[in-house]
């Protein structure tokens, strides 16, 4: 078992008001080695929440996480920066690339904060580059590219510290449908050369190219649902129909 | 109406970008405001020498504006920058352009209200206060200041023209972007800047230039004219400078992989090139305005505070009276009238010496020439009086003398003066009991020889190369100490006496003379002439109201600098944070640690905060050699007193700068910290 989750919840309280807001209740849940999974949920529902707790951005009230048996929630505050360069790749919705690097620093980056050899960075990202298709992106500036090519380029960041797990959270929200689909489909492909994926997102579409959905509502981890060897259309329409009659909610 | 409304909301709702403008605006018309009412003023004429203070003032009414319009449309043009995304709304939003020209022009119509009438009301009350300080520096009694309406209406208008300026560029930059542009400027990527050889070398080659003119700089003549032209080329330079040489460094460390791949250069190279370029023009601004303030204050308080060694210097005896004929009949005639007066002469130190010759030395030759870019004064004195003044024995054979260079240096062994030649047997820096420095020429030789009729045919030559209009011969002073009472009664008296060198000294009943200078401006060898009279006191307040108003005029300008420097940081800091935020929230969630955040903002900071003040320094070194040499023109070489006010004004300015540095970067700090 890579990732064990255990009775998360995370009250959120803000400085200036008394008000407390729930953004977790009690989550429990865990993924195994290779596994591509899928945490669907409407908005406010607690899915970035969960997301960056997971990612060690975000510290629980209570409950703990473990990745390959480690308490993330225990690792001492100047640690994180270290734990997540080695141990988690991380995609965004708005791809968070720097603008003052090229595309190539950009994917050097975390390679380069963890002090690796110049050559180590060179050969991983000879290997990652045809993959994703971004060998002639490498010499530009991010806002050169597209949004499907800095997305493209954000997973390489990601992918090139071969992490144990890589978080993306809502990764198509910021792309067209062509765009989005073809994004699904990559990731779908690392995830077949043994890459374990965490996504979240409120698409359907999205989910439903993954091996497993977790559905969450106010905090809670309600049902799931799994693949199995479905065409992505044919469990998009399972996916649907649980976010409508369970929660309530029309999906798009 | 419903324009003025909006405008008025507009500048309401974004209070903090309008309130730098605001105060930059208001705080350049208030300085403009206070010289111009000091200036105008009916209390000046009560000052001695108001015209000198006038002159000072105007000219520096007339820097100050320079620099308000230049600063005024820096401010505003941020301003514009900030909210261009706000105006690109309101286009999309059904607003024409026209319409939103006509906002704008309308907030800058306010913010003008506000300027003249915040501005009038601290200026009335501000430049009295200023006043008061002008006074004390030049030593004078306190008067009253009083408000001058046309002083307000000269800068309102001055103010309104630059508004106008303010006005035509807002409506040419809107009008110039399509709406979808005015969304986007605010962030606006940019392209890796090339490193350009040709501008880095230019830029190297400009300051070269610039310093080149400053170190060879060989008298105060020289260091005015060329003062301005050294300047253009270091400006110039400064910008060439941070646009290309930077670059081309940074790029260089870039291609070095081992060097750059490493966490602590990746950032700082990475984003200093990237930023570069934005700023290279903030970073040679803040550079040059640094110097300007360097050079500003070290100039007018090394001026200031080197007037009481020249005085020193100068004054061997409270009293110098100068009568240009020879020791005896002097004496005679000084000790008579003293006698009859009832006047009492103190620690009297009598010398004579020959008239002053004044043309070029070069390599040890002289020539009766007057090339005004390098003048040397000479003086020649007897073996025989040199002894008396210190009572040291010497021995001069033949053409031996002995060289005193009080002011300039003398590298030769010898002095020729057309075919006679004068050996310098020893070279001396100092003699007792009479004066270091000279107010007359750049340089100043004394020299010591054997008798009278060796110097009287270089006297004669000197005399012929003039035109033959007077006859050079020897002058008397005398030194004393005398009260201020005794030196009055002994002034008026010898005034009424006609000295014309080895001739009978004459006495008329009227005192005045009619004052003819020679064509070389030199008064005492007029025929004729009074005894020459100079007394510490009256040359101290002399200076001191000439000093102090130069100081004055520095003192103004460094702080209005100083304060530029300080709203340009300001607004580079808020920029850079507004554009540094978000990559430190992403190289956080990379997994950069906070310890590591702070670590690279420091480097960052500290390098931005260095490089202007280093090269304003290096700058300043270069220009302390034209400084001195300016100072000089007024009578004071006093290199290491010269050296310690530089250094001294250097390290307030840049605590000053210091401590605005710090505060701005709260600003920063708090925009990036999450
Ligand atoms: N920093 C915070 N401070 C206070 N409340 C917060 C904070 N972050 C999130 N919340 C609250 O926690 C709840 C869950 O938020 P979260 O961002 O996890 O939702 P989400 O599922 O990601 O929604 P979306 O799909 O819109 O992104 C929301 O009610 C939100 O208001
Ligand atoms: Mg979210």
């Amino acid at each position: 078992m890579l990732l064990q989750v255990n009775h998360l919840q995370k009250i959120f309280q803000t400085r200036f008001s008394k008000e407390k807001t729930v953004a977790l209740h009690d989550v429990t849940f865990s993924v195994e080695d290779g596994e591509y999974i899928a945490i669907m949920g409407e908005s406010g529902s607690g899915k970035t929440t969960l997301l960056n707790t997971l990612a060690t951005l975000e510290k629980p009230t209570s409950g703990s996480v473990l990745l390959s048996g480690q308490d993330v929630t225990k690792i001492k505050e100047n640690k994180l920066a270290e734990f997540r360069r080695t141990h988690l790749g991380f995609i965004f919705q708005d791809f968070n690339l720097l603008d003052t690097l090229s595309v190539r620093d950009n994917i050097f980056l975390p390679l380069v904060l963890g002090r690796q050899k110049v050559r180590v960075m060179e050969q991983r990202l000879e290997k990652l580059a045809p993959r994703l298709n971004i060998s002639d992106l490498l010499n530009k500036q991010p806002f050169e590219l597209s949004g499907g090519q800095k997305q493209r380029v954000a997973i390489a960041r990601a992918l090139i510290t071969e992490p144990e797990l890589v978080l993306a959270d809502e990764p198509t929200a910021a792309l067209d449908f062509k765009n989005s689909e073809g994004l699904l489909t990559l990731l779908e492909d690392i995830n077949e050369t043994g890459q374990t994926i965490l996504m979240v997102t409120h698409s359907a579409i999205a989910a439903s190219h993954a091996k497993r959905v977790l559905f969450i509502k106010d905090g809670r981890i309600f049902h799931q649902l799994y693949r199995a060897n479905r065409e992505a259309a044919d469990f998009m329409q399972e996916i649907s129909m649980t976010m409508t009659n369970l929660l309530g909610t029309e999906v798009r | 109406m419903f324009y003025v409304k909006l405008a008025g909301r507009n500048i309401h709702q974004s209070m903090s970008n309008f309130l730098p403008f605001a105060l930059s605006s208001v705080v350049m018309f208030l300085m403009n405001l206070m010289i111009a009412t000091i200036l105008l003023s009916p209390s000046l004429k009560k000052l001695q020498r108001w015209e000198n203070f006038a002159m000072l003032l105007s000219l520096g009414l007339i820097v100050l504006t320079i620099f308000a319009t230049i600063f005024m449309i820096y401010s505003y043009r941020f301003l514009l920058k900030r909210r261009t995304k706000e105006f690109g709304l309101y286009n999309i939003l059904g607003l024409k352009k026209r319409q939103i020209v006509r906002i704008s022009i309308l907030e800058l119509l306010m913010m003008f209200l506000v300027t003249v009438v915040a501005g009038t009301i601290l200026g009335i009350v501000l430049a009295k206060f200023l006043y008061l300080i002008l006074i004390n520096l030049v030593g004078e009694n306190y008067f009253d200041l009083q408000w001058s309406p046309l002083a307000v209406g000269i800068v309102t208008v001055l103010f309104a023209c630059i508004y106008l300026l303010l006005m035509i560029i807002s409506s040419f930059s809107i009008r110039r972007q399509s709406s979808l542009e005015l969304l986007k400027n605010a962030n606006k990527g940019e392209k890796e800047p090339k490193s350009r050889g040709i501008l880095a070398l230019l830029g190297l080659v400009s300051l070269g230039i610039g310093y080149y003119l400053a170190v060879t700089v060989a008298s105060p003549l020289d260091a005015l004219t060329k003062f301005f032209i050294a300047v253009l080329f270091v400006i110039f330079g400064t910008l060439l400078f941070y646009m290309s040489f930077t670059i081309w460094l940074l790029k260089r460390q870039k291609k070095n992989k081992g060097y750059y791949y490493q966490p602590k250069h990746f950032i700082t190279v990475s984003s200093m090139l990237y930023r570069m370029k934005q700023n290279a023009v903030g970073l040679a601004n803040i550079t040059i305005l640094v110097t300007m303030t360097f050079v500003t204050l070290a100039t007018t308080v090394g001026l200031f505070s080197s007037i009481n060694g020249f005085l020193n210097d100068y004054f061997v005896r409270n009293t110098i009276i100068n009568i240009n004929t020879t020791q005896q009949q002097s004496i005679e005639l000084v000790d008579q009238v003293a006698e009859k007066n009832g006047i009492k002469l103190s620690n009297p130190v009598v010398y004579e010496r020959s008239n002053s010759i004044v043309g070029a030395l070069n390599n040890g030759k002289f020539e009766n020439k007057q090339n005004l870019a390098n003048l040397t004064a000479v003086n020649f004195m007897t073996a025989e009086t040199y002894t008396t003044l210190t009572g040291n024995p010497v021995h001069l054979r033949g053409n031996e003398a002995i060289a005193f260079p009080a002011v300039g240096s003398l590298n030769e062994n010898q002095v020729k003066f057309g075919n006679r030649t004068f050996k310098i047997k020893q070279k001396i820096n100092g003699i007792r009991n009479f004066p270091s420095t000279s107010r007359m020429a750049s340089n100043w030789l004394i020299l010591i020889v054997n008798s009278k009729s060796q110097i009287q045919p270089v006297l004669d030559d000197a005399t012929k190369a003039a035109g033959n209009h007077y006859l050079l011969g020897f002058d008397t002073t005398i030194s004393a100490d005398l009260t201020g009472k005794d030196a009055k009664k002994l002034q008026t008296t010898l005034s009424n006496y006609r000295v014309n060198g080895d001739a009978p000294i004459q006495r008329r009943d009227d005192s005045k003379t009619k004052i003819e200078q020679d064509d070389r401006g030199e008064e005492k060898t007029l025929a004729g002439m009074p005894p020459t009279f100079e007394r510490y006191d009256d040359m101290h307040q002399q200076l001191i109201s000439f000093a102090g108003g130069f100081l004055f005029i520095g003192l103004v300008l460094g702080f209005t600098f100083i304060l530029g420097t300080a709203l340009i940081i300001y607004y580079k800091q808020i920029s850079e944070g507004e554009q540094d935020k978000r990559s430190f929230e992403i190289l956080q969630e990379v997994g950069l640690s906070s310890d590591e955040v702070r670590q690279t903002i420091r480097s960052q900071v500290l390098l931005v905060f260095f490089m202007p003040i280093g090269v304003a320094i290096v700058h300043f070194g270069f220009a302390f050699i034209m400084i001195q040499k300016l100072i000089s023109l007024f009578g004071t070489t006093r290199f290491g007193l010269l050296l310690l006010t530089s250094i001294g004004t250097i390290a307030v300015v840049a605590a000053i700068y210091y401590i605005i540095y710090k505060q701005t970067s709260h600003a920063y700090y708090r925009i990036v910290e999450r």
